[in-house]
C-alpha cells in the first residue's frame, strides 16, 4: 500500500473519533462535560459550537467558560497557537468527508481553487465579515452552518432545508467539495473556524516553543508528492517553485507522511519556511514518476 | 512603489474586502428569509391562538427547487415557544389534524414522546417546551392556491380538556384563488 494512502487510513480514524466526539447521536465530548461536570449546554454539535463561541467574543456578549463551547473554544484557540489548527487536521469530520469523497471524483473533474485564487486574502476576509455581521443586526453562524448539515445527514433524517443550508451543501459537498482538488474547499476559503485557528498558527509558528511544520531544504528530492496530497492546497507548485502557506495549512501531517525523504517534519523549532522568502521556500522542482 | 509591488498589495487587499462584502451580504440574503420557516409561539390555555398562514411563493429559490413542500413549525430562535400561562402544571398532547401529506412532531425534550404526542412531564407554570412540526406536502398540492389547511390541537391528556387550537393554513399566492 502506498504510503500516502495508508497515512490517509490512520487519519480517517482521528476524523471518526472526531466525530463521535463532537457530533450527535453520539458526542461524547459535550456528554461528558455535561455528565460529570455539570456544564451547560447541548448534546449535540450545537453544543461544541465554536462559530457562536467566538461571534459572542468578539461582539462583546463574552463567552462563559462553563459551558460545553466556552471549553472547547478555549481548548480550541490555546492548541491552534501551541500546536497548530489540530481540531482542522484531525477531528473535523465535515472537513474530511468532503475530502475523503473527493478522493473517489476522477482528478480531471477537480479544480485547483487554490492555485488560481490564494485562499488567505478570502478566508480572514470571511472571518473579518463573520465578525462584523452581529454588528449589522444580521446573523450567519448558524445559517450557513456546515457541522450542522453534517450532522443532519449523518442521522439519516435531513428534515426541512431552509435555503441557506441548501446553499451551504452545494457549496461545502459540490463545488467547494468533491470538485475540488483535496476536497477542501469549503475549509480553505469559507470555514471561520479554520481562520481563526489558521490565524493563530501563523503567529505561534513565529515562537520556537510552538509546533508547526519544518522543512529541510537539503533534504528536499522535489519529488512534488506534498503538493500533490495537500488536500488544502498550501503546498503549491508555482512556476516549478514549492510555495508553503501556513494560513492554509490544518497541519493534517499528509505531506510529511508522504515525504519520501522526511525533508518535512513536524516539531518545534525553527520552521526554516521562511529561511528563502518571508512566506515560501522555492526549490526548484522537478517531476517525477511517483514510485508504488 | 514598484509597479508589481502595488499588485502584490492591491489584489488581496481587494479580495479581503470583497469577502467581507460577501458575507454581509449572506448576513442581508438569511434576514430575506424569515418567511420559509414559522416560529411557533403559543401560550395556553388560551382560547384563541392567533392562526399561521405560509405562502409557498414567499420561499426562496434554492428552497422552492429543492425542498418546496416540507415546511417547519418550531419553536426555537428567538420566538417564545409553547409557555403555559396558566397557574397549574399541564401534561401536554399534541396532535395534527387536517393536513394533506405526512406531518411529524417532534420535541427536543426528553419526556416527549413521538408516537403518542404526548409530553409525559407536565410543564410548569411559567415554562415554555420545545416543540416542532414538519408539514410534509407533495409538490402536486403546491400547484393550489390553498395547500393545505389544517390545525394543531393542544389537550391536557388528564383531564381530556382542549387547551387551545393553532390553525394553519399553507397557501401558493402565485396561483390564481379561482384555480
Amino acid at each position: 500500500m502506498k504510503k500516502s494512502n495508508k497515512y490517509l487510513i490512520q487519519r480517517a480514524g482521528w476524523y471518526i473519533v472526531g466525530f463521535g466526539l463532537f457530533f450527535a447521536p453520539f458526542a461524547f465530548f459535550q456528554k461528558i462535560l455535561i455528565s460529570v461536570f455539570k456544564l451547560e449546554g447541548s448534546g449535540d454539535i450545537h453544543g461544541a459550537c465554536f462559530r457562536m463561541g467566538v461571534q459572542s467574543l468578539f461582539t462583546g456578549k463574552g463567552l462563559s467558560l462553563l459551558t460545553t463551547s466556552g471549553i472547547i473554544v478555549t481548548l480550541l484557540l490555546v492548541s491552534a497557537l501551541l500546536l497548530g489548527p489540530v481540531f482542522c487536521g484531525r477531528f473535523c469530520a465535515a472537513g474530511a468527508f468532503t475530502e475523503y469523497i473527493s478522493r473517489i471524483v476522477p482528478e480531471k473533474l477537480k479544480i485547483n481553487w487554490q492555485k488560481y485564487i490564494n485562499p488567505t486574502p478570502v478566508r480572514y476576509g470571511i472571518l473579518a465579515g463573520f465578525l462584523i455581521v452581529p454588528f449589522l443586526s444580521y446573523s450567519v453562524a448558524c445559517s450557513y452552518c456546515n457541522y450542522f448539515l453534517l450532522e443532519k445527514l449523518a442521522s439519516g433524517n435531513i428534515g426541512v432545508l431552509g435555503s441557506t443550508t441548501i446553499i451551504t451543501g452545494l457549496f461545502w459537498l459540490i463545488i467547494f467539495g468533491a470538485f475540488t482538488k483535496g476536497g477542501r474547499g469549503y475549509c480553505s476559503y469559507l470555514c471561520p473556524v479554520g481562520a481563526i485557528q489558521s490565524l493563530l498558527h501563523s503567529i505561534g509558528a513565529k515562537f520556537g516553543f510552538t509546533y508547526k511544520l519544518k522543512f529541510t531544504k537539503e533534504k528536499c528530492v522535489s519529488c512534488n508528492l506534498c503538493v500533490k496530497d495537500c488536500p488544502m492546497g498550501a503546498l503549491q507548485s508555482v512556476d516549478k517553485l514549492l510555495k508553503y502557506n501556513i494560513n492554509n495549512c490544518i497541519t493534517c501531517h499528509q505531506c510529511n507522511h508522504v515525504c519520501p525523504n522526511n525533508a518535512i517534519t513536524y516539531g518545534s523549532g525553527k520552521s526554516n519556511w521562511n529561511e528563502i522568502n518571508k512566506d515560501e521556500v522555492k526549490v526548484p522542482v522537478v517531476i517525477v514518476t511517483r514510485s508504488e | 512603489m514598484k509597479k508589481e509591488d502595488m499588485k502584490k498589495i492591491l489584489i488581496p487587499t481587494v479580495i479581503f474586502v470583497l469577502s467581507i462584502f460577501i458575507v454581509i451580504g449572506e448576513g442581508f440574503y438569511r434576514t430575506t428569509l424569515t418567511k420559509e420557516s414559522v416560529s411557533l409561539g403559543v401560550t395556553i390555555p388560551s382560547e384563541n391562538a392567533k392562526s399561521i398562514v405560509y405562502d409557498i411563493a414567499k420561499q426562496s429559490t434554492p428552497k422552492r427547487l429543492v425542498q418546496p413542500g416540507k415546511i417547519s413549525l418550531a419553536t426555537g430562535h428567538g420566538s417564545p415557544g409553547i409557555v403555559n400561562k396558566g397557574k397549574e402544571p399541564i401534561a401536554i398532547a399534541v396532535k395534527a389534524e387536517g393536513f394533506s401529506g405526512n406531518v411529524q412532531i417532534t420535541s427536543k425534550d426528553p419526556s416527549f414522546v413521538t408516537e403518542t404526542g404526548k409530553f409525559t412531564k407536565p410543564i410548569q407554570p411559567g415554562k415554555d417546551l420545545n416543540l416542532s412540526i414538519i408539514l410534509d406536502i407533495s409538490r402536486k398540492e403546491l400547484k393550489n392556491n390553498s395547500v393545505s389547511n389544517g390545525n394543531i390541537q393542544f389537550t391536557d391528556y388528564n383531564t381530556g380538556k382542549l387547551l387551545t387550537t393553532l390553525p394553519v393554513k399553507v397557501i401558493n399566492s402565485n396561483v390564481g384563488a379561482s384555480r
